[in-house]
């Protein structure tokens, strides 16, 4: 028996109705508000700063294991430093007119690769002359935020959206502070200005571009991640995410639902937040049958992605972007890379 | 009180509270994640263990039927301290140490990591073993619920308390390991990469389910659960009772029992599900959080665990609420009272503001890395303790 159909048939029932009274309103009337227009571009370009938050999972794995498990406060675990990189990337968005605006995601863990990888990619330079005045940071997690330091000391003023769930020790660190257990510190005062965001809002950065947040728990107490819609004329919507802990179908859901044009999936970026201990359940077969029906045309996957879940949707017939050994070049690679290159690694670009 | 004897509704509230202290204390001691000491909140690991605690109380109590009714405070930390040795053994004894390192490697995190292969290393390794253990622990409350409901202690009714025990923990230890085979063994065997395809078949209700995930078995077990227990505590056993004359040919309510388990289950899956869909719209195979089909099966157990809680909360602690002569009127009021009870659990466990600070849990709905679950079971097997152990004290007096 087909269940999608004995449940719509009870879905209007009055059992539903009277628990709508009850629960408040239901994502359904959110939904009738209409679509949002977030314009087009032209193309976008990304280019991978650094997407190994940290080299060896099985160290980063033990130092949330020892000091409590998946929901412990991150600022609580005394990580292994050696073991810290950080994520970023750099967006190049070519709007209609052929100008470039060019955005960070997210600033990394660990200052010295931090610094080490700006300085390869010339995002230090891009800082201080104002070419990046924008960061949008995806969340607060440690691999994306800890490295502030390594950005604000090239442009305190940057302009900057974070999800509004932050913590006091998130605000502690933002504006200068050290958290001793942890091991983090910035001691370069942010000056420019903050823009919490919610899930209510689209954040309209620039013509073809809006930051969206979802309000989703994730592991190590931190809460709600935003995520970059960008709508690329004649081809479609690309998500580009930190981690995308609200889960890739649900943002192109969300992009089919309330983006105008957002029928079209074109692709994604980023951390897709799978397999990332590199092991194996029946729900990320799930995500591989799920994402079939989207028919994305490009995906560009990595950090916590997880190989082996790369590999099996690029053997499933996932349009997964190969990578380059670029990554080999920089002077720590990840313990989990592979031959097959079905991430997009450090130093690696994608254009959507 | 429906066993005669005099309730104290007074002393109802106190052992209450006190309950909530304890209920508090032990969750920041064992499982609390940032607070906590032990921190064993994982979370199927945090999970496997209450459940597997709340099995062996049940073993006690209702399948060798060692309970206190005499407010022997003695005797009632002797049971909880058998219950505790009965985990003890046998989550890490039998599963960690024999099953898992001489029979079935899914069931021992060391011997997971032991044979080697993607994704074996201890936090995985501790995760799925506790999966499977979970499962395992699920069958075997199911069946012991449906077979305490409908059967009791049929068919060995006329001999001793020790042969009955023994017989019945066999019986539904047997059906048990049908139930596990057949509906959590394939999820188990898919953790692994490769699938190990000549272990266990592919899960055969993926279409049905949207996911191939044993949660969605959890869902509808979980929901005919709460219909059996709603029938033994609140409806003192109506309408099992009227298939069988005493203890005599209780088959027929067996058999009715088991039927009511899973034709019950499934109409109040569907029915919460098309509930949850007006809300979060229908998920899709391979959404996260709300959207995940996977989430939504396991919301429904998670719902029905909240009822069931309810459910025994208003049993020991107020006394079903009311005792008139007109059964039906009880029967509804009852009900109404588990309902409403339920859905403040509901609201307390998912608020954006105390029930977080009390779980020490970050706010939000459908996280893989929580489920209200572990509290809520962890919760009943704490008043099970309390009632069927200590006889509710203070609440009962040993005189009627």
């Amino acid at each position: 028996m087909k269940r999608r159909t004995f449940l719509k048939g009870l879905g209007a029932s009055a059992v539903g109705l009277g628990a709508a009274a009850t629960l408040g309103s239901p994502s359904k009337a959110l939904a009738a508000r209409g679509k949002e227009d977030i314009g087009e571009c032209k193309s976008l370009k990304i280019t991978v700063l650094s997407e190994t938050s940290w080299f060896n999972n099985d160290q980063f794995k033990k130092d949330i294991v020892d000091n409590g498990g998946a929901s412990t406060n991150q600022y609580a675990i005394p990580w292994d430093r050696e073991n810290s990189g950080g994520y970023a990337a750099l967006l190049e968005i070519e709007q209609l007119d052929g100008t470039v605006n060019k955005l960070l995601l997210d600033t990394g863990w660990n200052n010295e690769w931090m610094d080490y990888v700006y300085e390869r990619h010339g995002i230090d330079k891009m800082l201080k002359s104002g070419e990046i005045d924008t960061m949008v940071l995806s969340h607060w997690h440690l691999d994306h935020f800890w490295g502030i330091e390594s950005t604000l000391k090239h442009n305190d003023k940057i302009t900057m959206y974070g999800p509004e769930t932050m913590y006091e020790e998130d605000e502690k660190l933002l504006y200068g502070g050290k958290h001793e257990v942890a091991g983090c510190e910035n001691n370069v005062p942010f000056k420019g200005k903050l823009i919490k965001t919610n899930p209510k809002e689209w954040y309209k950065l620039m013509p073809g571009l809006a930051v969206k947040e979802f309000d989703v728990p994730i592991l190590l107490r931190v809460r709600g991640e935003n995520v970059i819609y960008v709508n690329v004329k004649d081809k479609g919507i690309v998500t580009v995410t930190g981690c995308c802990h609200p889960g890739l179908l649900t943002l192109y859901s969300t992009a089919r639902r309330n983006i105008k044009g957002g029928e079209k999936i074109y692709g994604c970026y980023g951390g897709l937040h799978i397999s990332l201990f590199e092991n194996w359940d029946p729900k990320f077969d799930d995500i591989i049958k799920g994402a079939e029906r989207f028919e994305p045309v490009k995906m560009g996957c990595n950090h916590c992605t997880g190989w082996i879940w790369a590999e099996n949707a690029a053997k499933a017939g996932l349009p997964i972007v190969k990578g380059t050994n670029t990554y080999k070049t920089y002077p720590k690679q990840s313990s989990v890379a592979k031959e097959s290159n079905v991430f997009l690694t450090n130093g690696d670009t994608v254009t959507f | 009180m429906s066993d005669g004897r005099q309730f104290n509704y007074i002393y109802g509230v106190i052992a209450f509270l006190v309950m909530i202290v304890v209920n508090f204390a032990l969750w920041r001691l064992f499982f609390a994640p940032t607070n906590g000491v032990f921190k064993l909140f994982t979370p199927m690991y945090g999970l496997s263990l209450a459940a597997f605690f709340m099995f062996s109380v049940m073993i006690v109590a209702d399948i060798f039927e060692y309970r206190e009714r005499e407010n022997n405070i003695g005797k009632g930390l002797m049971l909880t301290a058998v219950s505790l040795v009965i985990f003890y053994a046998g989550y890490y004894g039998l599963f960690w140490n024999v099953l898992g390192k001489y029979g079935v490697t899914y069931f021992s995190p060391q011997a997971i990591v032991s044979a080697g292969g993607t994704g074996a290393e201890i936090w995985n390794a501790r995760e799925n073993a506790s999966l499977a253990i979970l499962y395992v622990i699920t069958a075997l409350i199911w069946v012991s619920i449906i077979w305490n409901t409908g059967l009791k202690s049929f068919p060995w009714q006329n001999d001793t308390k020790w042969v009955r025990g023994v017989s019945r923990f066999f019986g539904v230890a047997t059906f048990s390991v049908f139930v596990y085979a057949i509906f959590f063994h394939p999820n188990v065997t898919a953790l692994f990469v490769p699938k190990q395809i000549y272990a266990g078949v592919l899960p055969w209700w993926e279409d049905a389910a949207m996911t191939s995930s044993s949660f969605y078995h959890l869902g509808w077990m979980f929901a005919g659960l709460f219909v059996l227990m709603f029938i033994e505590d609140s409806m003192e056993g109506f309408p099992l009772d009227k298939f069988s004359s005493g203890e005599e040919k209780r088959w027929v309510s067996g058999i009715v029992s088991l039927v009511i388990a899973v034709a019950a289950g499934f109409v109040i899956l569907y029915i919460i599900e098309a509930i949850l869909n007006y809300y979060w719209y229908e998920p899709f195979m391979g959404g996260n959080y709300t959207d995940d089909p996977r989430f939504r099966h396991l919301h429904v157990a998670e719902i029905s665990a909240f009822f069931m809680l309810a459910l025994l909360i208003i049993k020991v602690y107020f006394n079903n609420i009311i005792n008139l002569k007109s059964s039906a009127l009880n029967y509804l009021v009852r009900f109404a009272g588990v309902f409403v009870l339920g859905m403040v659990i509901y609201f307390f466990y998912y608020s954006d503001t105390i029930g977080p600070k009390y779980m020490d849990r970050v706010p939000g709905v459908g996280s893989i890395d929580d489920t209200s679950l572990c509290w809520t079971i962890m919760s009943m097997a704490i008043i099970m303790v309390h009632d069927k152990f200590f006889n509710g004290l203070p609440l009962r007096r040993k005189d009627g």
